[in-house]
């Protein structure tokens, strides 16, 4: 609750006043004092993505630190960044506006790192770059394979960057690279990304920070907060050509410690995250 | 007279659905036509490589075909020394481009 009412209402009125303004830039705040490890944005995204086996957005980190007994427990959910300085636009050998991946800085996906499935090739070379472990390749496989059917809910199509992809053996975005979007199919419906809407702890915060009647930029301000620098495990693999070459997408998730086991906080990055922290 | 036109357009909705579905589904870059003077264009399509044969992305584009602009050369002589569609096309993982020209090249 903020001042009496529900945190979502106030930022579903945040995304609808902020949707119709030019200069809008998306970010989330994650309150990871809030956060139980419920899972269920992990499973959320999951859901409204129909992601498929290998692919998941937003993992949360468990992490248990000091002795018995003084212990403490913190939780991290993880989403892609959408850094406003990405290595993974860097590394993409076909970037650009409209080509395989590029950081939006206008309409509505403002401040998002958006991802064509048309133009990726999926080379890999970004799953490698993300210092976050947020993407990976889509490897097609489908959980209900080798049983008697392949389940209607399964090809069910997903509707990211506001297209619809039904799921059919070897069609896009099979071998793509997926990543967290912000839901930005769901932000163009004045709905509330659904991270940010199934979290039962209320722990995230979404909407344009430099928007000051917003509800994101009043907590910003009122609580010091971090940044996501790197996850662990620290993998040190340089990109060279060849390195991936037949390599299947679950192999190369492998190889690069994809999702993630725990968050390396600090103040600020050189990838210039637009994803803040409250850490306890 | 009103069964012919009610057919007509049945027909339109029919050829529209058809077209409209189908181009949603697309497997990897599609179909690639690649112009080539006197011997005849050649398309390459992903629908074969990537549903058929089984392919996977990193099987070629980890290092061939990564942009546009590295590959717009590529010669038969390069081909038969094992660059771009030679790299498997070499008798050996696929038919050699040598000697088998009108598998790809259509007049």
């Amino acid at each position: 609750m903020y001042e009496g009412r529900d945190e979502l209402a106030i930022i579903q009125e945040d995304i609808k006043r902020a949707a119709g303004k030019p200069g809008t830039k998306w970010a989330m705040l994650i309150d990871t004092r809030r956060c139980t490890a419920c899972h269920a944005c992990t499973v959320g995204c999951m859901v409204e993505q129909k992601s498929p086996p290998g692919i998941m957005y937003r993992p949360v980190y468990e992490e248990e630190m000091g002795t018995f007994p003084r212990v403490k427990r913190r939780f991290t959910p993880r989403l892609c960044n959408q850094c406003d300085n990405p290595p993974c636009v860097a590394a993409c050998p076909n970037k650009g506006e409209g080509k395989a991946t590029w950081k939006s800085t206008k309409g509505l996906s403002a401040g998002i790192v958006m991802i064509n499935y048309e133009q990726c090739i999926g080379c890999g070379r970004c799953v490698v770059a993300c210092p976050y472990k947020a993407r990976a390749l889509d490897g097609g496989a489908f959980y209900t394979e080798g049983t008697p059917s392949i389940e209607e809910y399964e090809k069910a199509p997903s509707w990211e960057y506001n297209r619809k992809w039904p799921r059919e053996k070897s069609h896009l975005p099979i071998g793509n690279a997926r990543k967290c979007h912000f839901c930005l199919h769901r932000l163009k419906n004045g709905m509330v990304p659904m991270c940010v809407n199934t979290c039962p702890c209320r722990a995230n915060y979404f909407g344009d920070p430099e928007d000051k009647e917003s509800l994101i930029y009043k907590v910003m301000k009122q609580n010091k907060v971090k940044v996501l620098q790197a996850v662990t495990p620290k993998v040190e693999l340089k990109i060279r050509p060849g390195m991936f070459k037949g390599m299947n997408p679950e192999a190369i998730s492998n190889k690069v410690g994809y999702p993630g086991k725990g968050p390396v906080f600090a103040d600020s990055a050189v990838t210039k995250p637009r994803v803040y922290y409250i850490v306890a | 007279m009103e069964a012919t036109n009610m057919k007509r357009i049945g027909v339109v909705v029919l050829v529209i659905l058809l077209v409209t579905t189908a181009g949603l589904a697309k497997i990897g870059g599609g179909d690639i036509t690649l112009e080539v003077k006197k011997a005849g264009t050649v398309v390459f399509s992903h629908d074969h490589h990537v549903g058929s044969v089984g392919l996977k992305c990193t099987e070629c584009h980890d290092s061939l075909f990564v942009t546009t602009g590295k590959h717009k050369h590529a010669t038969m002589a390069l081909m038969q020394k094992g660059e771009s569609c030679g790299a498997c096309h070499n008798g050996k993982k696929a038919f050699d481009v040598k000697a088998n020209c009108s598998n790809c090249h259509k007049k």
